[in-house]
């Protein structure tokens, strides 16, 4: 399968700090570990909450485990860099979605949302804009929606394509 | 703000969580949840940073070293001992 | 992973011990004595009593040792022979805490929560006195371990217990229930408490140097 998978510069996975092989090869979950110790990355739908440095495109095999807002595979390899991921770009559209909110329900609570998007950076943005869509439009599904529909634009933006 | 995304771990939350996070004894979902909140919140990983920062300092406390008299203490013991077998 | 699998250099160990191998024993002394003087100190009231407590362990240790079966790592079984001598000295003794029960307080928030926003803020739960990021280097400097072995030998026993175990001495989550007959889960707990108040006692001092 082709996924997504968020890196911090240098291929460095977020949590674990390993540096991800940037020749290709395959890396593998150690042999009957637990679950949730797999290679983690994201269809196009769940891009949205994991947005990081670098964005990789990447193929998983052996056993994957879909989920939520991941997909967990046995086996993963890096196969080229999205180079055209812009976080500037991503938060902007973010600002864009906050502000679009606070005017339909012009509260302070609103506006405050407006005021902290516009100065943070992409991953904050698309979490404060997400909280927005929440408070605007109600809380039990309006988050994940909204992130569901910040990974659609970014999968637009970013002409990306899953098999 | 929690109580707009009830699911959502507030900062407060997520420290109490660090242990068994680095134990790797949160639930799956708990984990998914905790690791989507530092996607963002830059305060929660200098603080998971200083946990791991305060073990390793822990881990450098070094012993004091056995003393050669403590040792010949020891090893008179452990004589008396063999030459009770 | 388990403490009990199969180590060959603990096996041979043990043997080379049971046949009153001398370099053997010193060897195990040189390695385990200092930590088993610093976990009798977490029981009982004097350096001096902890110093008789690990020699009497030793004692025990090697009366046992034929009876080793290997259930358990080697140092987590001499651990566990420390903690229960440093116990019943502590009780003779006639101190008061109680240190297998579980935990003294109640709840013990791991950070002061006025260093998170009140309910009814906005952002209600996060950081209001966020953390700043410690510059390693000074993570080793003699002050830092100064202040950090004294503000270890300050925490409440229980959880002096087990941050000297887990994260002074590196034993296993298993190592240390098996050495201080407590589960998992209360294992756990207690490290939280220990590593979460050496944090806080840190964090001064680091940010005054950083």
């Amino acid at each position: 399968m082709i996924a997504f998978k968020w890196l911090g510069r240098g291929a460095i996975a977020p949590f674990t700090g390993v540096r991800w092989p940037a020749d290709g090869r395959w890396v593998s979950a150690p042999a009957g570990a637990p679950e949730g110790s797999g290679v983690h990355a994201c269809r196009l739908a769940q891009l949205a909450w994991w947005a990081g440095e670098e964005l990789w495109r990447v193929e998983l095999d052996g056993r994957i485990v879909e989920r939520e807002t991941e997909v967990e595979a046995e086996r993963g390899r890096l196969v080229e860099p999205i180079t055209a991921w812009s976080p500037a770009a991503f938060a902007q559209a973010c600002v864009a979605r906050t502000i679009a909110f606070a005017s339909e329900v012009p509260t302070q609570e609103m506006a405050d949302y407006v005021a902290m998007v516009t100065v943070v950076d992409a991953p904050t943005a698309s979490f404060v804009s997400a909280v927005a869509a929440a408070a605007a439009r109600g809380p039990q599904t309006a988050f994940a929606e909204e992130r569901a529909l910040q990974s659609q634009w970014l999968a637009r933006a970013l002409d990306l394509r899953e098999s | 703000m929690s109580s707009r995304v009830p699911d959502q771990p507030t900062c407060r939350e997520i420290v109490e969580l660090i242990t068994d996070y680095l134990e790797a004894r949160l639930p799956l979902e708990a984990r998914t949840r905790l690791e989507q909140h530092l996607v963002f919140c830059d305060w929660c990983r200098v603080y998971l940073e200083q946990i791991r920062q305060t073990i390793r300092v822990a881990g450098a406390v070094t012993e004091e070293s056995l003393s050669p008299e403590k040792r010949e203490e020891l090893v008179r013991l452990f004589r008396d001992w063999k030459g009770k077998k | 992973m388990s403490s009990a699998g199969f180590d060959q250099g603990e096996l041979e160990l043990v043997a080379s011990l049971r046949q009153g191998d001398e370099p053997a024993f010193v060897a195990l002394v040189q390695k385990c004595h200092p930590s088993m003087v610093r976990l009798a100190r977490v029981f009982v009231t004097s350096e001096a009593i902890a110093e008789e407590v690990a020699q009497e362990s030793w004692l025990a240790v090697l009366e046992g040792i034929g009876g080793f079966e290997g259930r358990s790592s080697l140092r987590s079984w001499i651990f566990s022979i420390v903690a229960n001598r440093a116990r019943s000295r502590a009780r003779r003794e006639g101190r008061s805490a109680p240190f297998s029960s579980f935990e003294e307080q109640e709840d013990e928030p791991a950070v002061d929560p006025d260093r998170f926003n009140p309910s009814g803020h906005l952002w209600a739960g996060h950081w209001s006195a966020p953390p700043v990021r410690w510059a390693d280097e000074q993570l080793l400097l003699q002050e830092t371990l100064q202040l950090t072995k004294k503000a270890i030998e300050m925490l409440p026993p229980a959880q002096r217990q087990v941050i000297e175990l887990r994260d002074v001495e590196g034993c296993s989550a298993v190592e240390v229930c098996e050495a201080l007959g407590v589960s998992d889960g209360n294992q756990r707990v207690l490290l939280h408490r220990a590593r979460s108040r050496l944090r806080a006692i840190l964090e001064p001092q680091l940010r005054r140097t950083a």
